[in-house]
């Protein structure tokens, strides 16, 4: 609208300016009929001259401006490869028109200037220009024309494609602003789950599939300060390769299953469960310390162990113990029996037979009696028991005792072979009784399967410098070379199936470390011969306490 | 015998009484040489002894190839499978302390003649019968015949049963006669299917003709073990 208004006051200016000129007569002569250069044409009218002559001027500087507009285009057009074929018709136009406009600005020189020959040869170059451009132009006119036509088509094709586009980009737009609010979202749950993972007390690492920490969690970050994210899992835990700790993982890893394990770290002293899981671009632990839960659960499986130790020894003795008890049993039943129908019938029995009949029916039930003191004791937990002063000769005497029936049953000799002056001592007598009864167990074991002519036990004890030795020593074969360093381990057995689950010396072992004592087999004796050591003053290793009492001297009855 | 002199002294008394010659051994090995020189009718005998048990002794008697004599054995603990015991000629186990009336009654049925045994019927009805359908009756040999033993048989069933009393029907395929009665079951294995019953009566058609296959067979066994 601006450029509107300058052209109208542009034009008003110029119209005003021509009419002032015109009014004070400077342009008087120009219009005069005087007024020719020469005089060879135009009539000599000075309108028709002007005319001509602006005509002219305007259609040679029209001209030249098209030509500058067409070389404009064409500079322009030049990389369209559909329009570069035709960008000569540009060039001959051009030059056409430029040949046009000077024909027509030798019009306007020759009015004041006959130079006809130069406008002549100017007219030449026009007609030269013009020639070529219509003949080409005409021949090229069909596949100009087909040529603009797929241009247009393309240029509809190209409209049409970019409303697409256009449409696709609105949609992309709205994608983009909907993935924003998911990454949004997503960035929640992320920051919720972080949350979670901090708060949760298993420790929590994730790996790429080459191995790299990508991720550990406060627990983990402070159970395990050796490793830092960013860092290969396995250049911070070295110690794990070519452990069960390495073969989880990797078999997560591989076959994307998830795998569990516990595994003892050693640098850290500490138990842990992990379990690992297979995740989009590695795997995932989780790992809980169980070092507290790990010794609980161990000393568990050593108290089962003893309760199970406990029920084979039990076992062993059942048989042994119905016989024994019923023997007695039978006898006072018999003795009685009789003297129920002796005493009613004609030939009534005499009071020495009454009385010898009633002494044999109390001497039985005092061995029965004896036998079920035996095993007072035996058929419970003694672990917990405090440790209270004890006599070595009293707790042989008591297994010895026990065991008696089965040796005998057996034709095995058992000798006991105590010195005297052992002092009392501090022990869980229970304890060390079970210890004197495995012993026992095992030699009778090895004697009865060994089938040797040469059948004794032999239960010896001395007193040597604060320690107390207890010796159970057997005829049996011995215990062979390879087996000598397995011998103490739990399951580890020597004796036929169903004799024995070989956790009775282990057991028995741990017992008198227990006690701060020590139970070996001694080297170079003719005979197999297991000595229990155990301190007088014995330290109840299993709640650290100290105990500081000296044994009592004590003589056995 | 047994390793107890108290107890031979009490036993030796309620048997001396009771008519018969009476030797007493304390373990097997004196039992086994008095069985050399002295045909002995019926032993009775603890299991665990020194030097050689019941069990031992027993299976020793099974290995020489002597008349057995009818075994019973009193103990205060049985070391021994049932059916190895039924099956090595051991009529009957009495656990101690055994009252007098019971062992006498053992005794006697022990050394009783077989025609005198399984006369009468139990007044009440057992618990549980039994339908055993076999090839036949004795081959050892065959596992799917009833096997007949001095005191009772052993054969296969799919039924499951209990230790106790039974009421027994066994059908032959080879035509023999159907053997009937009341009985004890003495032991019984799920895994093997196979059971083995004492006899407490034979029902009458069948009666005389299993003494006579027990007498013509003669076999060691109390009831086989199958």
């Amino acid at each position: 609208m601006a450029s509107l208004k300058k052209l109208i006051g542009l034009s008003v200016f110029v119209a005003l300016a021509l009419a002032m000129l015109a009014r004070s007569g400077v342009l008087a002569p120009l219009f005069s009929a005087n007024y020719l250069p020469h005089r060879y044409c135009y009539l000599a009218q000075p309108g028709l001259v002007w005319t001509n002559v602006a005509s002219d001027a305007l259609i040679a500087i029209s001209y030249a401006v098209i030509f500058i507009c067409l070389i404009w285009i064409a500079r322009k057009l030049r990389d369209i490869p559909d329009i570069h074929g035709y960008l000569w018709i540009f060039l001959s136009f051009g030059l056409f028109i430029v040949a046009c406009g000077a024909t027509h600005l030798m019009e306007v020189v020759t009015v004041w200037w006959p130079i006809y020959p130069f406008s002549a040869a100017v007219k030449v170059v026009c007609m030269a220009a013009s020639i070529p451009t219509a003949f080409l132009f005409a021949k090229s006119t069909p596949a100009l024309a087909t040529s603009i036509r797929n241009f247009l088509k393309m240029l509809q094709t190209t409209e049409q494609q970019r409303d697409q586009a256009l449409i696709a980009l609105n949609l992309s737009e709205s994608l983009i602003a909907e993935r924003q609010r998911s990454t949004d979202e997503l960035a929640a749950v992320n920051d919720q789950l972080n949350s979670v993972l901090e708060c949760t007390s298993d420790g929590v690492m994730t790996l790429s599939r080459e191995w790299v920490i990508q991720y550990g969690n406060g627990i983990a970050l402070a159970g395990l300060p050796d490793f830092k994210v960013g860092q290969v899992y396995w250049n911070c835990f070295p110690t794990l390769l070519g452990t069960i700790s390495e073969k989880c993982a990797r078999t997560t890893m591989v076959d994307r299953i998830e795998t569990s394990y516990e595994n003892y770290y050693a640098p850290y002293q500490k138990w842990h469960r992990v379990r690992v899981f297979p995740t989009d671009d590695g795997v995932s632990l989780f790992f809980s310390n169980i070092t507290e839960e790990k010794k609980l659960r161990d000393q568990l499986e050593l108290e089962q162990m003893l309760r199970e130790k406990r029920i084979e020894a039990l076992s062993h003795m059942a048989g042994g113990l119905a016989h024994e008890i019923s023997n007695p049993l039978a006898i006072i039943h018999g003795r009685a029996s009789d003297l129920m129908s002796q005493t009613i019938g004609k030939d009534q029995l005499s009071a020495h037979e009454v009385h010898k009949a009633c002494q044999s029916i109390v001497k039985t039930s005092d061995r029965a009696i004896t036998i079920l003191r035996g095993l007072r004791g035996f058929a419970r937990e003694a672990s917990k028991d405090p440790m209270e002063f004890a006599s070595v000769y009293e707790i042989a005497e008591e297994c010895m005792e026990l065991q008696q029936a089965r040796f005998a049953v057996q034709n095995i000799k058992v000798g006991l072979a105590l010195e005297s002056g052992i002092p009392l001592f501090l022990c869980r007598a229970v304890q060390v009784g079970q210890i004197l009864t495995n012993l026992l167990n095992n030699a009778f074991d090895s004697i009865v399967q060994s089938e040797s002519v040469d059948r004794w036990i032999t239960l010896g004890a001395d007193f040597f410098s604060g320690e107390i030795h207890v010796d159970v020593t057997d005829s049996g074969p011995g215990v062979a070379d390879q087996f000598k360093a397995h011998l103490m381990e739990p399951f580890f057995t020597t004796k036929e199936l169903g004799l024995g689950m070989g956790v009775g010396l282990s057991l028995s072992r741990a017992i008198a470390q227990d006690h701060g004592g020590s139970l070996t087999l001694r080297p170079e004796t003719e005979h197999t011969c297991f000595r229990l050591t155990l301190p007088i003053n014995g330290t109840d290793t299993s709640d650290e306490k100290e105990q500081s009492l000296i044994g009592v001297p004590y003589q056995p009855a | 015998m047994d390793d107890e002199p108290d107890l031979l002294e009490i036993f030796g008394c309620w048997l001396d009484s009771n008519s018969g010659r009476l030797y007493q051994a304390a373990n097997g090995e004196e039992a086994l040489a008095l069985l050399e020189t002295t045909p002995i009718d019926l032993l009775v005998t603890d299991i665990r002894m020194p030097v050689m048990d019941g069990i031992a002794l027993v299976r020793r008697l099974a290995e020489l190839d002597k008349p057995v004599p009818s075994i019973v054995f009193v103990s205060g603990f049985a070391d021994i499978d049932p059916r190895e015991m039924y099956s090595l000629g051991v009529e009957a186990f009495l656990a101690k302390p055994v009252s007098r009336e019971d062992l006498i009654d053992v005794l006697k049925k022990a050394v009783a003649e077989r025609s005198a045994l399984w006369l009468d019927p139990a007044a009440a009805a057992s618990r549980q019968s039994l339908v055993l359908h076999a090839e036949s009756l004795g081959e050892i040999a065959n596992a799917n015949s009833i096997h007949l033993g001095r005191g009772g048989f052993s054969g296969r069933t799919e039924e499951s049963l209990i230790l106790g009393k039974v009421s027994f029907q066994c059908k032959f395929s080879s035509g023999q006669p159907e053997m009937s009665g009341q009985g004890i079951v003495r032991w019984y294995s799920r895994a093997d299917q196979a059971v083995g019953i004492e006899f407490c009566f034979l029902d009458p058609p069948c009666r005389s003709w299993v003494l006579k296959e027990i007498a013509a067979a003669s076999p060691r066994s109390f009831i086989p073990s199958h």
